[in-house]
């Protein structure tokens, strides 16, 4: 994978039946060993960050594969860094209106990928342990 | 016993109906090698080859039926697989060029490109023919190499023209299967001809030429009758497909739905 190329510390793959394209909920997480782990806090955010992946790929299960384009998947993402900015670890304020309501007027799905329908995502924060 | 010989007689007129009309629709492919600018460059010209798609009406009745594919202005659709967790600042500020430069090479591999299917948008997804399809797995690095080519050719070229709704659904919604849309708002994803018309889609193979390989380009050879919409199911907390029936009759031309007749082709880089 390329994630040293591009800085990421994190990727999450959703798996498909290939035979009827559909995506199949379950979905693999990658830390990149040379980035997520350069401290607990870059690991708490890289791993909140896909596991909202994770659920938002649960949730479409059953969805095709096609669906999988740069828009979708930018949507995706916004949730997803708008999640880590929730827990304090960005700060977003790079989104345009139109951007987000671009992606809340033309996917359906835009209401059921937000980080705050998943339960695990709730009432916690980071918090320095050492 | 006549009883019986009557019925043999009646499955087998039926079984040859149904198979010459059946031949009746042709889906076909074929490629072409034309000039263009190399994607790259742009003041260097190279040659890559287009895949034609061929729909052709050899019955006497006028049809209407879904595409087996469809593109960006002919640009190939793929999906994204790979969900990288980039910098914030690539997020925000995406550098396509440079996703786009970084793809593998799979010369010596064997794909299949598969077609839409069922979907809405009707992109392709390309796998390994080493692949075991009985069982889930991920989708293939090589589609996010292809997409990503193509996402860059599209916003370098064309993204001025991005004006269509159509380009960003996802599915179809209940309300959406009737003759007025189909003949206005979703007509590009269907193909209406009358006795004896053709009507053809090329498709762009540059990203294709890049990424090297070899790719056997296949169309499953069923037109069904419905498409499907996407229900969000509150109990399950997921969505679920319905299938939906398109219309007997749009216009002046009639639902083709079955098999029909088609090739494959495959082309080594």
């Amino acid at each position: 994978m390329k994630m040293d190329a591009i800085g990421a510390p994190g990727a999450t793959v959703p798996t498909t039946y290939v035979t009827s394209g559909k995506l199949t909920g379950m979905s693999n997480v990658y830390f990149n060993k040379n980035l997520a782990f350069s401290s607990a806090k870059q690991l708490f955010f890289t791993m909140g960050h896909e596991f909202v992946h994770v659920s938002q790929f649960a949730a479409l299960a059953g969805q095709r594969a096609s669906i999988l384009t740069q828009d979708f998947i930018d949507m995706l993402d916004f949730h997803a860094y708008s999640y880590q900015n929730s827990i304090g670890g960005l700060q977003l304020n790079s989104y345009t209106r139109e951007e987000i309501l671009h992606w809340s007027t033309t996917y359906s799905q835009f209401n059921s990928m937000n980080y705050i329908n998943f339960p695990w995502s709730f009432n916690h924060s980071y918090i320095y342990p050492f | 016993m006549k009883a019986i010989i009557f019925y043999i007689s009646l499955s087998m007129l039926l079984s040859i109906y149904a198979t010459t009309y059946s031949q009746c629709i042709s889906i076909e492919l074929s490629a072409r090698w034309v000039k263009g600018y190399d994607v790259f460059q742009k003041d260097s010209i190279i040659c890559y080859p287009e895949l034609i798609i061929t729909y052709r009406n050899m019955s006497d009745t006028n049809y209407y039926f879904q595409k087996v594919s469809e593109s960006r202005i002919g640009l190939p659709m793929l999906p994204i697989g790979h969900l990288l967790q980039y910098p914030i600042e690539e997020y925000l500020n995406p550098d396509y060029l440079k996703r786009a430069k970084m793809y593998g090479k799979y010369s010596g591999e064997n794909y299949t490109v598969i077609f839409g299917g069922s979907s809405f948008s009707k992109g392709w997804i390309v796998v390994n023919d080493t692949s075991n399809i009985e069982v889930e797995q991920e989708i293939d690095l090589i589609n996010d190499d292809l997409a990503n080519i193509y996402e860059y050719i599209y916003r370098e070229n064309y993204d001025k023209q991005r004006d269509s709704l159509n380009e960003y659904n996802t599915h179809y919604t209940l309300s959406d299967t009737v003759p007025k849309l189909i003949l206005d708002k979703f007509k590009d994803k269907f193909v209406f001809l009358r006795p004896g018309e053709i009507y053809t889609d090329t498709y762009n193979l540059v990203g294709f030429k890049l990424v090297k390989g070899c790719f056997t380009f296949n169309i499953i050879p069923y037109l069904p009758a419905y498409v499907y919409t996407t229900i969000w199911d509150k109990s399950q907390s997921k969505y679920i497909e319905v299938k939906i029936e398109l219309p007997k009759v749009v216009g002046n031309y009639k639902l083709y739905s079955g098999s029909f007749n088609s090739n494959k082709i495959a082309i080594t880089f």
